[in-house]
């Protein structure tokens, strides 16, 4: 059984004035142990998606409005608010990209640490402290015993991210779901905070899920991604497979549009034409479509779903041996991967249909 | 209008280069912001060194990138160069005029030849202006053509930049972000500048944007002829579009080269630990690399640590012992090669060093598409590396805070 | 590679924005309080128009003999310890407490833009005397200074307005230096200092114009209070002058001794007052929704 299983999660934001299509039918699985990688661009989802299966979202614009999410075998949907307090903190934790609004700027280090722990655990108030010290230490905190007391604008932006690593951690949950935890902090001190992250994580054998949008991070850091766009996932693959073997064309413009550090000089940029999508609008077809040099006909009325990219008899969704789902009418070739453009004589991307805006 | 004689070490680099004048000389820029104190009365008690003493010349139609992380004081440095700030000391000359003290007329006239491109593309559009409005208005503001020249002139901006020239009359919340950008880029070349700073122009845009606005500006650079001051602080887009790299630390320069040298061969150990933090998307490579982890976070600009700036997290200076020399004299900025000067009192010995040849994956290729398509012919390395072999580390006294270079285990 | 359709010169076809004002007016049209505001101002400014034709009295024919007398078919918010009729005095009342309060505001307004501007503007020992000035302008209550102004001014619509409108304009400086302060620091400020546009260019073309709006907001507030102010002087007998002039604070002080006889006497000029300022309120508040500047997208 899974660790965590969702399902066909769909979630809206409605407000009188219009709606915001968030996630479309995103299925994921993630077993005990493992680190998913989470990729997209701003909007795709990847956040939102998290943020439903902590029923964090906000009220009352944010909706589940179809799917499941399946944790440890119990439907998170049907819980009530005191049952995923519960569960908060202690089975799942998240932390969040910006420190700073999400630890409580009143309170001290001490204060909300060992608030947290007696939240979920019958223990006295010293030995939540030590357990508090013990942590700060393990996450490389100089001098615990003195910053106890500090606030947290006293602490600089990576340090603030250990704290929040060793207050998620502080309970030994199982999943930890981290949301673009780095993408604030220089790249010296993410590199800090994202070994300790691995370090902390492996040791502990807790699931993680990354949400980032830096695809580096990702090689380094995890053994499965999903590529998710427009709410969708449109490609999931063992980390090796999605670079060496990239099938969707998403995913080969993210890969040529970065500009590499080992790259070779003059090595040329290969952008993705087009404007990120509309999200107000419900979607219709792959929405991708009209950045999209490999799409067909099929593409503009029907969302392709997330299957293999050969025909195979069992699905793995998870673990190293994770099968290589695309959503896709026409993925790309091996050799196309690398030229990144259609290679086939006389393919024109097929244009939308009449009445159909961009 | 008399023109100050330049600094010394201005015109002896001027000589050096060949007699063509560069664009843009900076010779020990200093900027600093004071720090008051006081109710009634505010005294002075110390100060921000933003940019303390900064030496760089830039050349016609070249894109230097100056890159750093945050507090460095490469924005600063942008901003002084177009003299939004008055210079703490130092000397800015650009195109042979001295333009450190400039005002009124002289700067405005110096400031049709630079400009500037600014990193959030929502905050540096006016957004009760129109979007030909905004690119309009450096002409207005300098008198070029008549009205309806003016106009035709931002419909061929605006084209030049991607955009429909008949999206002029919107307003900037009407635009997506990398448009918004695409309108800043054409404001800025209204004027037919010289040279554009551009302050970090693609870190707010998604990344499938980024690609395009690079582009962009490359294209641009090739169209007119421009010279850019490329900020940033991606290395892997700064090493992508710069001929050449500054690298700044806590208000000074430790290393500059050129974009291939500064990656194949940094000499300085911060340049050293930045590459080695830059995370490839290559799972492979990033398997086999080995970073450096810097111990601590960056010490505040209002008050550096004494002699070098980096001496407090430096894994060199752990390893040799900690010679006090980095605490008492701030290493001066020397010529290592040619066009490769690095101010480190010991950067002979990052030549060579594990650290330096480890920091990227060796000899093996990548096992990502974008390597593919990387031709694999050249070596990545200018020394022939030894292979690295997992878990050795390099032999040094073993002192508590030594940085030790980690493999990076697979999760 | 083939440019494709879906290229950066796309914008949606259809302009989901006509201009900025447009935008707000639509929002503004859109929020229900904001309506009732605007329902209830506008039934007041078309009372105070209108008076001369709708009011079935002249507000000073009065018949002494009449006295006081509760709401009748003749008089339906009765008369007056002089026999004038409420009603029509209600109606000629609006003229007074809206022109004054409006002009008041005005006034204000105009001169708080000018010395926030300089303020904002100038900087340094300018800035410095300038606020300290009125910080202690800030530091005496409004009502206070009024009524110190028209103490030392004498009565008259005009010395009301004076007094008023200075009242409040020490609020619209610092507001307006406060928004001009953050504004200077904004990326496209800076990008206009660095084409060389001149201060005034830079405070005319792109400060004031983004600086306004929560002027504008606290404006239409201020008139709320604007309208009791004056009421308040007229309360204190410190009102126009001429006792033949109706107008709402006055006609408070003149039916405070009747409140328990006579309640409909305090009633009406009281709610008039109310309805009109909690009318302004509205809308401010709709205005401050409207305006707001979200217009990141």
């Amino acid at each position: 059984m899974h660790l965590l299983s969702v399902n066909n999660l769909l979630v809206r934001f409605r407000t009188h004035d219009e709606s915001v299509f968030a996630v479309n039918g995103v299925s994921l699985d993630l077993d005990e142990g493992e680190t998913l990688g989470l990729v997209g661009e701003s909007g795709c989802g990847k956040s939102v998606t998290n943020l439903a299966v902590m029923q964090l979202l906000p009220k009352p614009a944010g909706k589940i409005e179809g799917g499941e999410v399946v944790f440890q075998g119990r439907d998170l949907l049907s819980l009530d608010e005191s049952e995923m307090r519960e569960l908060r903190g202690k089975e799942i934790a998240m932390i969040f990209q910006d420190p700073m609004t999400s630890l409580n700027p009143v309170l001290t280090i001490e204060e909300q640490m060992v608030e947290t722990i007696r939240a979920h655990r019958r223990v006295s108030k010293p030995e939540a402290r030590a357990r508090t010290l013990e942590l700060l230490h393990t996450v490389g905190i100089p001098q615990p015993e003195a910053r106890l007391r500090n606030f947290p604008h006293q602490f600089s932006g990576g340090m603030r991210q250990r704290v929040m690593i060793a207050m998620a951690l502080a309970l030994e949950p199982k999943l930890l779901i981290a949301d673009e935890p780095t993408t604030a902090l220089d790249v010296t001190i993410q590199a800090q905070v994202l070994d300790l992250l691995q370090r902390l994580t492996t040791e502990r054998g807790t699931a993680v899920i990354l949400i980032t949008h830096d695809l580096g991070v990702v090689a380094g850091m995890t053994k499965r991604v999903n590529v998710m766009y427009a709410g969708f996932v449109v490609e999931a693959a063992s980390t090796a497979d999605l670079f060496a073997r990239p099938r969707h064309p998403y995913t080969v413009g993210l890969l040529h549009s970065m500009p590499r550090l080992d790259a070779q000089p003059g090595e040329p940029l290969i952008p993705i034409e087009g404007v990120p999508p509309d999200l107000r609008r419900a979607p219709v077809g792959c929405p991708f479509a009209p950045r999209c040099a490999w799409r067909v006909e099929a593409c503009w009325t029907a969302m392709p779903p997330l299957d293999p990219i050969e025909a195979t008899q069992v699905i793995v969704t998870t673990g190293p041996n994770a099968t290589h789902r695309i959503a896709c009418w026409n993925p790309v070739t091996p050799e196309e991967a690398i030229a990144a453009r259609p290679l086939r004589a006389g393919f024109e991307p097929a244009a939308p249909p009449t009445e159909a805006v961009s | 209008m008399a023109q100050p004689p330049a600094p010394s070490g201005v015109a002896a680099a001027a000589g050096a280069a060949g007699g063509a004048s560069p664009l843009l000389q900076l010779a020990d820029l200093q900027m600093y912001f004071p720090i008051t104190s006081g109710v009634l009365v505010s005294r002075h008690v110390g100060d921000v060194r933003a940019v303390d003493g900064v030496s760089l010349t830039i050349e016609k139609g070249e894109t230097v990138g100056l890159v750093g992380e945050s507090g460095c004081g490469k924005s600063t440095v942008g901003r002084t160069i177009l003299r939004l700030y008055r210079p703490t000391g130092g000397h800015i000359v650009f195109e042979g005029q001295e333009i450190t003290t400039a005002e009124g007329s002289t700067l405005r006239g110096v400031r049709r030849r630079m400009q500037m491109i600014f990193q959030d593309p929502y905050a540096s559009l006016n957004p009760r202006m129109t979007a030909a409005g905004i690119v309009s208005e450096p002409l207005e503001i300098h008198g070029v053509g008549t009205g309806r020249e003016r106009r035709q002139r931002v419909r061929e901006l605006l084209a030049t930049v991607g955009l429909d020239p008949d999206y002029g009359d919107r307003y900037p919340h009407e635009f997506s972000g990398g448009q918004r950008q695409r309108i800043g880029v054409a404001r800025a070349l209204a004027l037919h500048p010289d040279l554009i700073v551009a302050d970090e122009p693609i870190s707010a845009l998604d990344v499938s944007i980024q690609a395009q606005i690079i582009n962009l500006l490359e294209r641009l650079q090739g169209e007119f002829g421009l010279t850019y001051l490329f900020i940033a602080h991606d290395l892997s887009v700064v090493r992508h579009i710069s001929d050449r790299i500054a690298v700044m630390y806590l208000g000074r320069l430790v290393e500059t080269a050129t974009s291939r040298e500064l990656y194949e061969r940094p000499l300085h150990p911060y340049s050293v630990a930045l590459l080695s933090a830059v995370p490839i998307p290559d799972p492979a490579i990033e398997s086999r690399r080995r970073r450096i982890i810097l111990i601590g976070d960056v010490p505040s600009p209002s008050n550096p640590p004494p002699g070098c700036h980096f001496h407090t997290r430096c894994w060199l200076r752990a390893r040799l012992g900690n010679p006090e020399r980095c605490v008492e004299e701030q290493p001066a900025l020397r010529e290592m090669a040619s066009g490769h000067a690095v101010a480190c009192h010991f950067a002979e010995e990052v030549e060579g060093s594990p650290e330096q040849v480890l920091q990227i994956s060796g000899d093996s290729p990548g096992a990502s598409v974008t390597a593919a398509a990387i031709t694999p012919t050249t070596a990545t390395t200018a020394t022939t590396p030894p292979a690295p072999t997992p878990g050795a580390l390099p032999a040094g006294p073993s002192t508590p805070q030594q940085p030790v270079p980690r493999r990076r285990e697979r999760s | 590679m083939a440019a494709l359709p879906g290229s950066v010169a796309v914008v949606p076809t259809r302009r989901i924005s006509r201009g900025l004002w447009h935008d707000a007016a639509r929002r503004l049209l859109r929020n229900g309080p904001a309506i009732v505001g605007i329902v209830f101002i506008a039934f007041f400014v078309i009372a105070a128009i209108l008076a001369p034709i709708i009011a079935p009295y002249s507000p000073t024919a009065c018949t002494l003999s009449d006295g006081i007398h509760g709401p009748s078919p003749a008089h339906i918010m009765g008369t007056d310890l002089q026999g004038c009729d409420e009603y029509s005095r209600v109606l000629y009342g609006a003229r007074i407490s809206l022109t004054v309060g409006i002009t008041a505001v005005f006034f204000g307004l105009v001169g708080g833009v000018l010395v926030g501007a300089i303020a904002g503007g100038a900087g340094g020992i300018v800035d410095g005397v300038l606020m300290r000035i009125i910080d202690v302008l800030l530091a005496v209550p409004g009502i206070l200074l009024a009524i110190g102004i028209v103490a030392w001014l004498g009565h008259g619509e005009i010395q009301i307005v004076l007094a008023v409108g200075v009242s409040y304009a020490p609020i619209f400086a610092r507001l307006l230096r406060g928004s001009l302060l953050a504004l200077r620091e904004s990326d496209y400020v800076i990008a206009a200092r660095s084409m060389g546009a001149s201060p005034v260019r830079i405070l005319l073309r792109h400060m004031l114009p983004n600086a306004l709006t929560p002027l504008i907001v606290q404006a239409t507030l201020a008139a709320a209070t604007a309208i009791i102010d004056v009421a308040g002087l007229g309360f204190l007998g410190l009102g126009p002058g001429d006792p033949r002039v109706a107008e709402w604070g006055e006609m408070l002080t003149d039916s405070a001794r009747f409140l328990q006889n006579a309640p409909y006497l305090i009633l009406f000029p009281g709610a008039a007052i109310v309805i009109s300022a909690i009318g302004f309120n509205l809308l401010g508040d709709g205005l401050r929704e409207a305006l707001d500047p979200r217009l990141k997208r």
